[in-house]
């Protein structure tokens, strides 16, 4: 005896159906930027101050929630915030090789958006394949039902002169 | 009536002040038409350009971001927002976010100091300062009034004596990075205990304690590096108010030399024939050679 729904067939339907949704009708794009952490030195306080290197960009279809920007008044003056969310589906990453991580930089409409959290808890049917508890006699093959289906990533804007993609300053 | 054609005329501040008229001397009344001499007054405005100078054309704090050199921005605190967005636009990202390094340093107190020499009454002013005039185009001193023994007039311009006061300032020192916030923390540091300000204006005591350097990381926004220090000026003040120039007269000359020479002849008829040099009555041998 096995589970009912959620075999890989059906698991692939979804994610054709889910790119083809999204790369020809939503068409909402961003490019992801991976620190290189072998050539990015830091100094005694953590911190690159020499400068950061980045794989990327590479471009993803993605469905991205935009927040309202905020523009708050300090000592300073009139300061800028913004947090955008962006959905990535799991299956685009897996099949770029790239692994979202807390401080990665997403770039959307020409800003620059820090990581602040990332999470994979969307699972379809309720079960990641990834821990199939093999071990139940009573219901085996259950490794091949479920999916881990994508990954959403927190953001918030970072001003393009620290990450050093661009040139900001004039 | 008896007061017909006649407009009362009302008292003055220091009649006011004092119950008493005063007696006006129109000789001591010397216009300042077509002088550049201002009114002399230092105001708090004078004290806050002292910090902003010296940061700016003294300590001139710099950091090194992506291999580039950047010149810190120092501003005073809480702008307006039409000037925070749209014309300091040169610390700002093109979404408008503030972009690190960046100073901005704003007045909180200002404390009297007791027991230093005052002016002591504000309704009548007496305690005054002189200061004296540089000669000019109009009041040369040059070697040909030398020549003639001729002294320009010197004018002076009185001060009433100022209040003495201790200014706090808070600062604040943003950086992205704790390695550009040493820099600065070490070049203010360096800075403290001496005269801030333009040479060519005025320099006022900067008194700096203690600095707490932090470094921020919370949820949703940027890491961020920060000192905050008090900035302790002295300083002093001469509002630019009448009550200041009410007794003394702002602006006097030194006393001009006109000399009357006696010469006498023994004949009204042989007058133009009289012997060219004069006799000088404070010196009828005239020993003195240096003298023409």
């Amino acid at each position: 005896m096995c589970a009912l729904f959620g075999r890989q067939r059906d698991i692939n339907l979804f994610t054709t159906i889910t790119r083809e949704l999204m790369g020809d009708i939503i068409t909402q794009q961003c490019a992801f930027y991976k620190y290189k952490l072998e050539q990015t030195a830091i100094n005694i306080y953590g911190e690159a101050s020499e400068g950061r290197f980045f794989d990327g960009p590479t471009l993803f279809n993605c469905l991205i929630e935009r927040q309202d920007q905020q523009f708050t008044v300090d000592d300073f003056g009139v300061e800028y915030a913004r947090n955008v969310v962006f959905r990535f589906l799991r299956e685009d990453l897996i099949d770029a090789n790239l692994v979202p991580e807390v401080g990665d930089v997403i770039l959307y409409n020409g800003g620059y958006y820090e990581v602040d959290s990332t999470n994979s808890n969307q699972y379809l049917l309720g079960k990641d394949p990834d821990y199939p508890n093999e071990t139940n006699p009573l219901n085996p093959e259950l490794s091949q039902f479920g999916s881990n289906y994508s990954i959403i990533c927190s953001t918030h804007y970072t001003p393009a002169d620290k990450l050093g993609i661009e040139l900001t300053r004039l | 009536m008896a007061t017909k054609g006649r407009t009362p005329t009302p008292k003055s501040q220091y009649e006011i002040s004092t119950g008493q008229a005063k007696e006006l001397n129109r000789g001591n009344k010397n216009s300042f038409k077509g002088d550049t001499t201002k009114p002399f007054s230092i105001e708090f405005k004078d004290i806050d350009e002292s910090i902003m100078y010296y940061f700016q054309n003294v300590i001139k704090p710099f950091v090194i971001q992506n291999g580039q050199r950047i010149a810190v921005p120092v501003i005073y605190g809480s702008p307006e927002r039409w000037k925070s967005i749209q014309r300091d636009g040169y610390y700002r990202d093109k979404e408008g976010k503030i972009m690190a390094p960046i100073i901005m340093f704003k007045r909180n107190s200002v404390t009297p100091v007791k027991g230093q020499y005052n002016k002591l009454d504000a309704n009548n002013p007496i305690n005054v300062a002189y200061f004296q005039k540089r000669y000019n185009k109009q009041n040369a001193y040059d070697k040909f009034n030398i020549l003639n023994n001729r002294v320009p007039i010197n004018e002076f311009y009185a001060v009433v004596v100022p209040n003495h006061v201790t200014v706090s300032y808070s600062c604040i020192v943003m950086t992205y990075y704790m390695e550009q916030l040493n820099k600065i923390v070490e070049s203010v540091t360096y800075a403290s205990d001496s005269y801030w300000g333009n040479p060519e204006r005025f320099k006022f005591k900067a008194n700096i304690d203690s600095i707490a350097t932090v470094t921020e990381l919370t949820d949703g926004t940027d890491r961020i590096a920060k000192a905050t220090f008090d900035i302790s000026m002295n300083g002093y003040i001469i509002p630019d108010i009448p009550q200041k120039d009410l007794t003394v007269d702002k602006k006097v000359f030194s006393t001009g030399q006109f000399i009357v020479e006696t010469e006498t002849v023994v004949d009204i008829n042989g007058i133009n024939n009289r012997p060219q040099k004069s006799i000088n009555i404070k010196n009828p041998q005239n020993t003195d050679t240096g003298n023409f």
